[in-house]
């Protein structure tokens, strides 16, 4: 239970520094991951731990050699998980705003936003934009 | 997913706002279809989610457009970005299909049995 919440003050304050010196500029995008609470967490450890041991080879990629449009979310979705947001949108571009429309599927369906379906179409092309530009990039260069 | 509308001056006696229905399966259109794209690749699922929800669409637009003052526009709106969606997700899924199909055929099956071998040697 007491790992779980593992917090001491000054953990709050080195990981700002941190922060500051790691990645100057972008460090507003690893905030929520690498805070101390999630980080030290067992559960979070044991869950990528289990996602890191249960992959499986590609059926496209297994026949054709070739990997297949989706190729690539579960390990952006580990590195996501580990807090390195930079090499989840190097592995797999699409994995966030992916995230972001099942978020807002959500929001709009509970709360029902005047313009929600608008948004979620314009998402989607963007999202099915940046999956085919990824796949044929992905195949352009090996 | 209900829009209340006030009565009418005329109907002073119906004193209850008057609540449209929704679409039938608006919002499960729109989930489908936004799933569809989020399971592009994984063993043809996101095709059938796709097919799944362009046909439920289709059903619920031809509905809507025999009396489309019975239902609410909202629903109606969710039904058409979800319907866009699925077509998008559907076209997307069956052209990766397509192309592993054509992948396999040529990396295992026909290219290997065509003679390249007495074609080129005669030439």
């Amino acid at each position: 239970m007491f790992n779980i919440l593992y917090f001491q003050p000054v953990h709050f304050l080195l990981f700002i520094v941190d922060y500051m010196l790691y990645n100057n500029g972008f460090f507003f995008l690893t905030l929520l991951p690498n805070f101390p609470v999630v980080k030290n967490s067992v559960m979070l450890q044991k869950f990528i731990s289990w996602l890191e041991s249960v992959t499986q080879p590609c059926l496209y990629v297994k026949f054709l050699g070739a990997e297949c449009p989706g190729c690539g979310t579960q390990r952006a979705f580990i590195e996501l998980l580990k807090g390195n947001i930079l090499e989840s949108i190097a592995i797999f571009p699409a994995l966030l705003p992916g995230i972001l429309l099942i978020l807002l599927l959500i929001i709009h369906l509970i709360f029902k936003l005047r313009n929600g379906a608008l948004y979620i179409k314009i998402l989607f092309i963007c999202n099915a934009l940046i999956m085919v530009l990824n796949y044929i990039y992905n195949l352009l260069t090996p | 997913m209900s829009e209340t509308i006030q009565p009418s001056e005329g109907s002073k006696e119906n004193t209850e706002p008057i609540v449209k229905e929704t679409v039938p399966n608006a919002t499960a259109v729109l989930v489908l279809g936004i799933l569809s794209i989020l399971f592009w690749c994984c063993w043809g699922i996101g095709l059938v989610l796709g097919v799944i929800a362009l046909i439920l669409g289709s059903k619920s637009k031809k509905l809507y457009k025999e009396n489309p003052d019975r239902y609410s526009v909202s629903s109606y709106k969710n039904l058409n970005a979800g319907w866009i969606c699925a077509l998008i997700g559907t076209i997307l899924a069956g052209a990766g299909l397509l192309i592993g199909i054509i992948g396999l055929a040529i990396g295992t099956g026909f290219m290997h049995f065509f003679p390249w071998e007495d074609i080129l040697s005669n030439f």
